[in-house]
């Protein structure tokens, strides 16, 4: 481990936010106060948090449906991603965008994207901005195992090995698309063999642990910043729950629920760093403290916060300026 | 000022744009052509031409040739403008659209809504459209419609070469992303065109013609039939007033109104398949907005409900002609 | 055979008692006229000057005078017709003249016209270039030889302006327009467009030509600019001719004019300042809106428009030339009546030997709505002059 102390508080504090969020998301869904749907990135908190630990806030990710931890990981607001995901005017999009569309591009959050495959090409192009500009910086394409049999995955890889750009693609293999395996849906059995197809480098990552992620996202974007072209990873982790908030989950047996929950990374990560002494126990539950307080307050806020006005938001922000 | 091509005014709005402004990128297959061959690269400027010589002032950074990828290459193209670019993606026939409509209508056109005002996305993409080619049914469409019931796009049809320059600038400079349709059997149409650059604002109806009797309002390669039928309907002293949108998102709808309002009598001419078409958009604006200034019913002229078909007499029979279009306005005239 | 060469006799003899009235010729490029509005029905009389049909051209709708009195026997042109130059557009005899007669007299004529195909481009067209001139690209037109008149049009305007003069102007002699920074074809950049800058690129480009002893004329801003030139080269000009100036004393610019000109975007917010322009709103054609929009649609030019709009408005822009009037050659002032952009100058002030004429009927435009009129007062103002 090369992490400074501070690093590794960053680190831990930005993973246990994704647990506490998404734990709060669920249950502040079941109380009615969420509308629509919402897909919650439990148990995969060290994959974002290990692939956006060294990007800063002028290198760009796209996300998935599932973006929540992406954004937290990004250093995107909690208190505007709830306003957001509670469809209030002060969130992150004004309410417009909801759980499955929340971006900010001031943190480089090109957007989450509810259409599977759909940030792929979008990252190839901030790559190439990044790559005309000059600007050393990368992009970074999040999908899943279920993007992964997309066509637009296919021509975006392609694209970026023709077009060299900055861009890292990050698959997320959970296992799940939605409520079929990856086992099954998978032509081949690995995405990463695909991925290699193209020409291009791809590490196959385990995602319950923190430092493995960030480890293999430190040589990507060595590669990928020295001009040597795209990089992918593929990051083997654990769906917790179902593909939405309320998914039954029939699907899965109780065997295969209660066995993921022995790979989650919080605990891992606690563990790993408690052994080395290099975090107090006293240090872990003060950042878990301020991270509750922090949600609580996101919370409460949202709560209290106004909805739209349709007589003057519902037509707003459709053009920048139209006839 | 030099009369100039359709094909020409379109190659010199994207070279003075170019020169303009360094982040205008033009993106696409063979917009440049022979990449990895062993002639020359960059000599064709395109299938049609439209780029030609661009690639030797401006080079491959800023002419980016790209697999038969239409996803990845408008996906791209969305992710560059977002990001701080203006680019010019192609699609070489409006066909193609089938293979990458969700970067277009899921994405691109959503991107300022769905994330509350705070992106911008400046693209252009340019298609080309038409039948009369003998092209079949894959490379002849004319799909305005299918793009101006998108909210967040722009869709612009030039019907001349003054307005194919004037739109196109205006098309690069716009902050939305804009469709910018280019009619296949126009390419060689010759008129006056500024050598300046300058922009047509979108939105903004053109009158080709003047009259009081009835009002024709026709879009891109139909224009020119429309004018012809209005000249056959003049020599019987039928006074017709032709209309051009220009652009059919935003679309002028003050413009046709006033014009119904003077004439009383409306025809609309679009190369489209009748159902959903601008068409039967526009008349079911004037028919909502303007139902009192009519004096007949509003004739639609569209293709037949049918794919392009490829041999030639069928082609020629599924364009609207100027005698339809003169039949339809007698149709409706006392 | 004689009674046959008798018939011949006769229709020769009939055919000169019937005059065709004709689509005139207005301006250069001038190739065909529509027709806007018959003042006279068939059976009326007419004396010669009176207002007979108004015609559309591709810039500016103007009335058509009688050629000659007489009475409207047909007319062949309906309105919204459009006839080439040349072509019929009615037919005047006496009473006494048969219905058939008139029939073969325009069915022989309709047979045997044909369009000048050349129509649009006639000997008189200009000879154009361009001069370099202070960081300027200015659009240079002449026509043919002799004494020397220089146009200046004026605001938002180009040389085009002039179209209906110009022929009278390049048969008398030598005749230069100029487009002014920003205008026409010239280059769109002005700088700082002040009075004294546009007035020098114009003084630079008339060095280039070595232009000497010339007429300056110019409309309205660019009457401004010729009192300018003129205060600045005093021994350069013969004479002045101020067409519906600005800077006169007592006169006044029109800022909710300048102000629609230069803010409006479409060519359908133009329409009404343009019809402002004109004694006779109907005047404005489709088609000069159309060219006006063009205009304002290149780059740099409403940004240039603004500037000398501002320029135009400031207090005392003027100032300088109402104190100087004495210092300026022979001068002649045409102003029409109704004139809503520059307002009605206090000419009781102007220096004696000047000389002021008020066309009726005419509005900011009198060069362009009572063009023959003012072509017989500018060119005898001239010949005094030459």
């Amino acid at each position: 481990m090369q992490l400074s102390r501070d690093e590794l508080k960053r680190a831990y504090e930005r993973m246990f936010l994704i647990r506490v969020f998404e734990e709060r998301v669920e249950k502040e869904f079941s109380a009615g106060n969420i509308p629509g749907f919402t897909h919650v990135y439990l148990g995969q908190e060290a994959c974002a948090v290990g692939v956006c630990f060294e990007l800063t806030d002028e290198d760009y990710i796209g996300s998935t449906h599932r973006g929540h931890g992406h954004c937290i990981a990004k250093g995107v607001d909690v208190e505007g991603m709830m306003l957001e995901i509670m469809g209030k005017a002060s969130g992150l999009c004004g309410g417009k965008g909801g759980s499955m569309h929340i971006a900010d591009l001031k943190k480089g959050m090109l957007g989450a994207n509810a259409i599977v495959g759909g940030s792929p090409p979008i990252a190839v192009g901030a790559a190439l901005t990044q790559k005309l500009n000059k600007t050393g910086r990368v992009a970074v394409a999040f999908s899943g195992d279920g993007g992964a049999n997309q066509g637009t995955v296919f021509e975006a890889l392609n694209m970026a090995m023709v077009l060299h750009v900055p861009v890292i693609f990050v698959f997320e293999n959970n296992e799940y698309g939605e409520f079929t395996t990856q086992s099954y849906a998978c032509g081949g059995v690995h995405i990463a063999d695909r991925v290699r197809g193209f020409g291009m480098p791809c590490e196959v990552v385990d995602g319950t642990d923190f430092f493995p992620v960030r480890e293999a996202m430190q040589r990507a974007l060595e590669h990928t910043r020295g001009d040597k072209g795209p990089y992918a990873l593929e990051i083997q982790c654990k769906r917790f729950g179902g593909h939405y908030v309320g998914d039954p989950q029939v699907y899965r047996s109780e065997k295969e629920l209660v066995e993921a929950r022995a790979y989650d990374p919080i605990p891992r990560f606690r563990r790993a760093v408690s052994e080395a002494a290099l975090l107090s126990e006293a240090e872990f539950n003060e950042i878990e403290s301020a991270v509750q307080d922090r949600v609580d307050i996101a919370v409460q806020s949202a709560l209290a916060a106004l909805a739209p006005d349709p007589a003057t938001d519902l037509t707003k922000h459709v053009y920048v300026k139209y006839a | 000022m030099s009369k100039k091509t359709y094909l020409q005014a379109i190659n010199e709005a994207l070279r003075q744009e170019m020169r303009r402004d360094s982040k205008v990128i033009l993106i696409g297959e063979d917009l440049v052509g022979g990449h990895g061959a062993t002639g020359e690269v960059g000599g064709a400027g395109g299938p049609f031409g439209q780029m030609r010589g661009l690639y030797k002032e401006f080079g491959a950074d800023r002419m980016i040739d790209t697999p038969i990828s239409e996803s990845a290459i408008i996906g791209a193209a969305a992710g560059a403008a977002l990001t701080g670019l203006r680019p010019v993606a192609e699609l070489m026939f409006v066909d193609f659209v089938g293979v990458c409509f969700d970067q277009i209508f899921n994405q691109v056109a959503k991107f300022r809504y769905m994330f509350g005002g705070n992106a911008r996305t400046p693209l252009v993409i340019r298609a080309t459209i038409g039948a009369g080619k003998r092209a079949a049914a894959q490379h002849s469409q004319t799909l305005h419609p299918l793009f101006t019931m998108v909210p967040g796009l722009k869709v612009a049809m030039p019907s001349n070469p003054y307005d194919a320059k004037g739109l196109l600038i205006q098309a690069i400079r716009d902050d939305d992303p804009v469709i910018y349709l280019e009619s296949k059997s126009l390419f060689g149409m010759e008129c006056e065109v500024p050598d300046e650059p300058y922009r047509i604002p979108f939105g903004e109806a053109n009158i080709l013609r003047e009259g009081k009797d009835l009002t024709i309002v026709a879009l891109g390669a139909m224009v020119p039939r429309a004018e012809r039928a209005a000249a056959e309907l003049a020599k019987d002293g039928i006074s017709v007033e032709v209309l051009d949108p220009r652009t059919t998102s935003p679309l002028d709808e003050e413009s046709i109104l006033e014009s119904v309002k003077k004439t009383g009598r409306l025809v609309v001419v679009d190369e489209s398949p009748p159902r959903c078409s601008l068409a039967a958009d526009i008349a079911g604006m004037v028919a909502d907005k303007g139902f009192k200034f009519l004096k007949a019913p509003i004739k639609q002229v569209t293709c037949p409900h049918t794919p392009v078909p490829f041999a030639p007499i069928l082609e020629d029979a599924y364009l609207p002609s100027p005698t339809q279009i003169e039949m339809a306005a007698r149709s409706i005239l006392d | 055979m004689p009674e046959k060469e008798h018939g011949v006799a006769a229709e020769h003899l009939v055919a000169t008692l019937i005059t065709p009235i004709l689509m005139p010729k207005w301006g250069l490029s001038m190739e065909e006229g529509q027709i806007v509005h018959w003042w006279k029905s068939v059976g009326d009389r007419f004396a010669e000057g009176e207002d007979l049909v108004d015609i559309e051209t591709a810039k500016v709708n103007n009335v058509y005078e009688a050629p000659l009195s007489g009475m409207l026997r047909r007319i062949v042109a309906d309105v919204g017709e459009t006839v080439s130059v040349g072509g019929l557009m009615a037919v005047s005899s006496e009473p006494d003249i048969s219905d058939a007669d008139i029939d073969a007299f325009i069915s022989a004529f309709q047979e045997s016209f044909v369009p000048k195909a050349d129509a649009g481009s006639d000997s008189l067209a200009l000879t154009r270039s361009r001069i370099h001139a202070g960081g300027h690209e200015l659009e240079v037109g002449i026509a043919g030889e002799g004494d020397t008149v220089i146009l200046i049009h004026g605001f938002s305007s180009n040389s085009q302006s002039w179209d209906l003069n110009l022929p009278t102007l390049a048969q008398r002699g030598r005749v230069i327009t100029i487009d002014l920074p920003g205008h026409g074809a010239s280059s769109k950049d002005v700088r700082e467009g002040s009075l004294s800058d546009l007035a020098t690129a114009v003084g630079t480009a008339l060095d280039t030509l070595a232009v000497g002893g010339a007429h300056l004329v110019g409309h309205s801003l660019g009457g401004a600019i010729a009192m300018q030139l003129t205060l600045d080269r005093p021994d350069r000009f013969r004479s002045l001719v101020l067409v519906a100036p600005a800077g006169l004393p007592g006169g006044s610019v029109n800022r909710d004019f300048l102000d629609g000109i230069v803010d409006g975007q479409r060519a359908r917010d133009l329409k009404p300042w343009l019809e402002m322009l004109f004694h006779n709103p109907d005047l404005v054609s489709e088609e000069l809106i159309e060219e006006v929009a063009r205009y304002k649609r290149i780059d740099g030019v409403e940004e240039s428009l603004s500037v000398i709009r501002d320029h135009l408005v400031a207090n005392g822009s003027f100032g300088h030339l109402a104190n100087s009037l004495a210092a300026l050659p022979p001068t002649l002032v045409v102003l029409g009546d109704d004139d809503r952009i520059v307002g009605s100058p206090n000419t009781a002030g102007l220096p004696d030997s000047w000389r002021v004429i008020t066309l009726n009927g005419a509005g900011h435009m009198p060069h362009v709505e009572r063009a023959s009129e003012f072509n017989d007062v500018l060119t005898s103002f001239l010949d005094e002059n030459a």
